[in-house]
């Protein structure tokens, strides 16, 4: 068993890791603008972007994957464009998986962001303005403390959910060893080749290291909830 | 020619239409007017809050507003005081106070100790602003607002959520600071008992509309006005404190060059007050009486005879020196009778005064 344990390729789990920060650190850049943007606007239009915001949630993941396979293919309109730009295929690599994972996290991390914005009004963006306070410096100093505990739940639910994806890695990036290999599809291949044991070594370790993360988290959570109420 | 323009703004059925206007440059002046006639869009508009709003707006030869292109509020340096406190949540007392400081240009003219003193804020600072009350709120979000050191102070009924008790509280503290602070502040209020006791300057607004800008005086004189909701006319003078007379309980004061006794009034000698007199408090008689309980007797000319109602009218009286009139509230029965008439000279006798503040 101990044997089994040194010799395990744990590479998937670095992977995994890899694309899940990536993708959690760009859905936090790019989706706060978005969901700032979400949370100003009113009428047909927010129902209609809100709607295609939280598409991921209800399609299946190898829908979404095949669509994402079809575009950024290298026949693709995305993957001709990325190829003539001179950079190498998005598919089967680890770009195409973050690309893939952001678009298929992205309802995870703008709808809590967007309550959150929503939750806290005008109203002390507002006063922050006229108390001589540029954009940035209102955003950073007044919106970003005043939302931390919806920032913290939306990259968790990201995060978690981008290292539980399999449907759109599978349709996008294939099953590459060292390369693509998530730990999802790794365990999945163990039980395929009734390797139940590498597959057992794996899922504990997932399980540990999930539920060590979401303690952190919603610790930290109670925290700023007692400060900030 | 303080802050000058116009605005208009169209939301929902509602619409705004200010026309030109033309705020002073000193003093508190009043937005005044009933719940959903526009001041708070308007006032909102005028801070440049409201993205929609078209119009003009020059604030101390500074342009806040034209063809489209606004100002950043943040660039305004004004301070804006919300019917709700709205203080940042996630900062105790003194870094509620301190955010506009930190921000402002130097050098500073108003000082964070003087600012704490004033609102009486030392035993606050530590707090965390979730436990204070309504009325500390208030005075903690006025604070912030000062400290942020604006060229203009704006306050949207920054009493409509306080109980009377705290509204009590919090009056003297907007006295002192209409008195000791040099910017202009607009004041919104549905209160015409706040417009009395603090302004200086009413804008009176109705359905959208600026309706006029007065002085308080000019507005108060005038029987018809909007403040007296359903009361009877009364005049407001100006008055100074001449001396006490203290064997009799008695306070004397000068109206114009006219003297007025009233009871003892714990205030000194030298002092300007306001006046306020009911039109149906005063009589007129061709004499001045002999023997008499009224210790109130002017020489008055009449200037002005105008019907009030069915069977009274409102006689518009000159006392010498005075620049307001005073109104007596007569039958018309008696007007023909004592045969009134304009530039004739007469005693009015006022059976009560009251005084304001």
């Amino acid at each position: 068993m101990l044997d089994l344990i040194l010799n395990l390729d744990y590479q998937p789990l670095w992977i995994t890791l890899q694309v899940a920060t990536y993708t959690t650190i760009l859905l936090i850049i790019l989706g706060t603008p978005l969901a700032l943007w979400l949370a100003k606007i009113t009428g047909a239009k927010k129902a209609v972007l809100e709607a295609v915001v939280a598409l991921p949630l209800v399609l299946p993941p190898t829908v979404l994957g095949f669509y994402l396979l079809v575009t950024m293919g290298p026949d693709g309109p995305v993957g001709q464009l990325w190829a003539s730009m001179g950079f190498s295929p998005l598919t089967f690599s680890m770009t195409g998986l973050v690309i893939g994972s952001f678009l298929y996290s992205l309802p995870f991390a703008i709808q809590p962001l967007m309550h959150g914005f929503e939750l806290m009004g005008k109203r002390p963006i507002e006063a922050s303005a006229s108390l001589g306070a540029s954009k940035w410096d209102q955003f950073f100093s007044i919106t970003l403390p005043l939302t931390r505990r919806h920032y913290l739940v939306g990259a968790t639910l990201a995060f978690a959910h981008t290292v539980g994806e399999f449907g759109v890695i599978l349709m996008l990036g294939g099953n590459i060893p060292g390369v693509t290999q998530v730990v999802s599809i790794a365990i999945y291949d163990h039980v395929e080749a009734l390797e139940y044991s590498q597959a057992h070594i794996l899922s504990a370790i997932m399980l540990v290291m999930s539920l060590l993360v979401l303690s952190i988290v919603y610790g930290v959570n109670r925290r700023l909830e007692v400060k900030v109420g | 020619m303080s802050l000058t323009g116009h605005l208009s703004l169209t939301r929902g059925g509602f619409q705004l239409d200010t026309g030109l206007f033309e705020i002073p440059e000193t003093g508190l002046t009043a937005i005044f007017g009933h719940s959903g006639c526009g001041k708070t869009s308007f006032l909102r508009a005028l801070a440049g809050f409201e993205n929609e709003a078209k119009g003009e707006v020059v604030f101390q030869g500074k342009l806040w507003l034209k063809d489209g292109k606004s100002l950043p509020v943040y660039q305004r340096k004004l301070g804006y005081v919300f019917q709700e406190s709205s203080l940042f949540a996630h900062l105790d007392v003194e870094n509620n106070l301190r955010y506009g400081l930190k921000r402002a240009t130097k050098p500073h003219h108003i000082h964070f100790e003087q600012v704490v003193e004033w609102l009486n804020l030392a035993h606050l600072l530590v707090r965390d602003v979730q436990t204070l009350s309504g009325g500390e709120k208030q005075r903690v979000a006025i604070g912030r607002a000062l400290l942020g050191q604006p060229n203009i102070l704006m306050m949207d009924e920054p009493m409509a959520s306080l109980d009377s008790l705290s509204k009590q509280q919090i009056f003297p503290y907007l006295e002192r600071l209409r008195d000791e602070i040099k910017i202009p502040i607009l004041y919104i209020t549905h209160s015409s008992d706040e417009v009395v006791r603090l302004a200086d300057t009413v804008i009176f607004m109705a359905e959208g509309k600026i309706a006029s800008i007065e002085s308080i005086e000019q507005a108060l004189n005038q029987p018809h006005s909007p403040l007296y909701q359903n009361q009877d006319p009364r005049s407001v003078l100006s008055a100074v404190l001449d001396s006490h007379v203290l064997e009799d309980g008695l306070s004397c004061l000068k109206v114009g060059s006219a003297k007025l006794s009233i009871s003892y009034l714990d205030k000194a000698v030298g002092e300007t007050l306001r006046v306020v007199i009911s039109a149906n408090q005063v009589s007129l008689m061709k004499e001045k009486p002999v023997l008499t309980s009224m210790l109130n007797h002017l020489p008055v000319t009449i200037e002005d005879i105008s019907d009030f109602n069915e069977f009274s009218v409102l006689v518009r009286l000159r006392l010498k020196d005075e620049p307001w009139p005073l109104l007596a509230q007569i039958t018309k029965r008696s007007v023909k009778q004592l045969a009134l008439e304009e530039a004739s000279e007469w005693i009015a006798a006022i059976k009560s005064v009251s005084i304001l503040n």
